[in-house]
């Protein structure tokens, strides 16, 4: 008798009713991404992954104040739900709702899903959108390919749009000028124009490579992404790197301080006032909690502190402010961790707090077409 | 008086960057390989740039700018030995003048 109740327990604790009821105890606590569904393909359980109807990272207000349902939130939490679900297993990317993507969020998604392949080997596939313009930025920047782990379409002139290049170093760069050169200046583009678009574009891969990834750090892992759109008659080009930030890295350049001084004299010399003798300036820096990462990357864009010392290096942002000042519609995007910086003309640029970390850096500026 | 022409663009076909451990066709090695030796063993160097318009800033400044810094050579020796050109490009000539003249005021400065 004794047997036979022990063994109708057993059956009872393994049945399939109570294994769901102690399932669904289990994971009562447990917090879902908004985006999350789980769906059959072929009889293989995939998560799935609903992009939002607006992908952009552009959408911010002059204080930017925290609101959970800001574009750009809503854009960072998807890039970080996918981030945490390719790394578990399979998922499809869903993009059905997506009315619209830009170009700076199609590259941080392109270089999420792209950093994760080189650690874990995912199984996932693209759901499209109902707009063929997101569809065709989704084909044409080879995200789809990516997500799918599909052969990739390599960068050169001959092809009708530029997928998102990446690289770890001169690699690529002067296909993607080739790029512009024929196919969006159906070869137009004059010595003089060219030379200046050239130095823009080398000049934020250079400081990539030599200031955004820790140093002494293998050059494998100094990975760049770089996109262009074009939308009417302005160029747009973003580069985008998972490095330590501009935060993290300009307060080590040597002309830091002085560069800092120039921009906030007030609050350099309060800082100054405030310091022990044997204190530095930069430790208190790092503990002063009204130095945001926005002053931070200002400082990084102002002026030309390049000195012996340091070997001639400038801060990198000459040659993109140049071709900002001489556009009308120029506008320079600078994201970096917690901080924004957008620029119009030396008269006319904003600081901004973003509610989400951008990985690393993303930079993205205008350029007229003529 | 010997003189030598250097074109770049028969050194490599796209130079560009600042450092060696960057890319090997750079401005440190274009200095040190090419530039410098040529101007130690002849009286005067051309350098000829016609052929690239993208050699970007950096490249310019490590190539030029930077045989004063590091003190290979002085100001008073480059303006009397070196000369430099770009047929389609006046921009590059600019650029190199101007950062040759940042040079030599650093170097002034001390």
């Amino acid at each position: 008798m004794l047997k036979n109740s022990k063994i109708s327990k057993k059956r009872f604790d393994t049945s399939l009713g109570f294994r769901r009821h102690r399932n669904s105890i289990k994971r009562k606590s447990y917090k879902y991404g908004r985006f999350k569904n789980l769906i059959k393909i072929n009889g293989s359980s995939y998560h799935e992954l609903k992009a939002p109807r607006v992908l952009t990272i552009y959408s911010i207000s002059e204080s930017f104040l925290p609101d959970d349902e800001s574009e750009y939130k809503i854009t960072l939490d998807f890039i970080n739900d996918l981030s945490s679900s390719l790394v578990k297993g399979k998922v499809v990317v869903n993009f059905e709702d997506t009315e619209s993507i830009n170009a700076a969020a199609l590259l941080l998604l392109y270089a999420t899903v792209h950093s994760i392949q080189q650690t874990s080997k995912f199984d996932s596939k693209v759901r499209l959108s109902k707009s063929l313009i997101v569809n065709k930025l989704i084909r044409a920047s080879n995200l789809k390919r990516l997500i799918e782990r599909r052969e990739l379409i390599v960068p050169c002139s001959r092809i009708k749009r530029l997928p998102v290049v990446t690289s770890n170093d001169a690699k690529y760069i002067d296909d993607i000028i080739d790029y512009i050169k024929v196919r969006i200046y159906d070869n137009g583009l004059d010595a003089n124009d060219e030379s200046v678009l050239s130095d823009a574009i080398i000049e934020s891969i250079e400081n990539v490579l030599l200031h955004a990834y820790p140093k002494g750090g293998s050059k494998l892992h100094k990975q760049w992404w770089l996109l262009c759109d074009v939308i009417d008659d302005q160029l747009f080009l973003a580069i985008h790197d998972r490095g330590v930030s501009i935060p993290n890295t300009v307060k080590h350049r040597e002309w830091f301080e002085r560069a800092f001084q120039d921009e906030y004299p007030e609050i350099y010399d309060e800082i100054k006032n405030s310091l022990t003798p044997s204190q530095k300036f930069l430790e208190y820096l790092n503990i002063k909690p009204n130095i945001k990462d926005k002053h931070l990357i200002n400082v990084s864009m102002t002026g030309d502190y390049s000195s012996i010392k340091t070997e001639g290096r400038g801060q990198g942002s000459k040659s993109i402010k140049y071709l900002v000042n001489e556009n009308e519609s120029g506008k320079l995007w600078v994201f970096s961790r917690l901080g924004l910086f957008v620029y119009n003309s030396e008269e006319d640029s904003r600081l901004i707090d973003l509610p989400i970390k951008i990985p690393g850096t993303l930079i993205q500026w205008n350029i007229k077409i003529r | 008086m010997t003189r030598k022409t250097i074109k770049v663009v028969d050194w490599h076909s796209t130079p560009k960057f600042r450092f060696k451990s960057e890319y090997d066709f750079s401005g440190e090695v274009f200095r040190d390989e090419i530039l410098v030796p040529a101007l130690k063993k002849y009286q005067h160097v051309h350098v000829d740039l016609t052929g690239y318009n993208r050699y970007g800033p950096s490249f310019i400044d490590e190539a030029f700018a930077n045989i004063i810094r590091k003190g290979i050579l002085s100001p008073e020796f480059l303006e009397e030995h070196l000369s430099y050109s770009h047929e389609h490009l006046p921009r590059v000539v600019e650029q190199i003048d101007q950062k040759i003249d940042k040079a030599c005021k650093e170097k002034l400065k001390g």
